[in-house]
């Protein structure tokens, strides 16, 4: 099926567009145009972990890489909000900086469920979360990407994380 | 999926030479499903194609 390799092209556009939202908050910030620390903190962090993900594990998919890309995701996650605490501290927080957040967060256990699943349990055939794992991760990834250029909270997770937690706009 | 090969199109009676290709190009699309494609791929482990195993 052509969904067999869908997985290769979205892979190299989450990569490709984490760069190029970095590129584009470097140039918004040299040139004054917009300098938001935030999303310039995101996409670089996001750009350098997905790229060093990607050069650090194998081509050929084994179980064992999911604990992997897990720990990358813990990492990345622990980045973004120590570069919080030390570039924006004070500053209210932005929509990339929630959504990467939890993304990552929604990433880290999804890898973690697929890496008990196929390696601890030692599935080897598809099944419902291993189909639900595959979408989501694209969904997600996508939705980072956009979030971290746009910087636009178009699914309403800042408003609800915002009135959950009793934060003022 | 890919039982078309080249050979069925071939009139030059070198079935051997061509089907040996387009039988390399299967394995190698078939592999390539195996391939990682990374941590934003959503791909999962899957096994290795063998032409032999399939024949």
């Amino acid at each position: 099926m052509a969904f067999d390799y869908f997985g290769l092209s979205i892979g190299a556009l989450v990569i490709w567009g984490f760069f190029m939202a970095s590129l584009l908050h470097v140039s918004f910030y040299i040139l004054a145009v917009n300098k938001n620390v935030q999303a310039l903190a995101c996409a670089s962090i996001l750009a350098v972990s997905y790229s060093l993900s990607d050069l650090t594990t194998p081509a050929n998919f084994e179980s064992f890489d999911f604990v992997i890309y897990f720990l990358y995701d813990v990492v990345t996650l622990a980045a973004i909000v120590l570069a919080k605490y030390l570039l924006f501290r004070n500053a209210q927080k932005h929509s990339c900086y929630v959504y990467c957040c939890t993304g990552l967060a929604i990433n880290a256990v999804l890898f973690l469920a697929m890496f008990i699943d196929s390696h601890l349990l030692g599935t080897k055939e598809p099944w419902a979360l291993w189909y639900f794992y595959s979408s989501t991760v694209n969904i997600v990834d996508l939705i980072m990407v956009s979030v971290v250029i746009l910087n636009r909270d178009f699914l309403g997770l800042q408003l609800m994380t915002r009135k959950l937690l009793n934060e003022k706009p | 999926m890919f039982n078309l090969t080249i050979e069925n199109f071939d009139s030059s009676k070198k079935s051997g030479k061509t089907k040996t290709t387009s039988v390399n190009v299967i394995t190698s699309l078939e592999n390539l499903k195996a391939v990682s494609g990374g941590r934003a791929s959503g791909n999962y482990p899957k096994r290795r194609f063998s032409y032999t195993q399939r024949r």
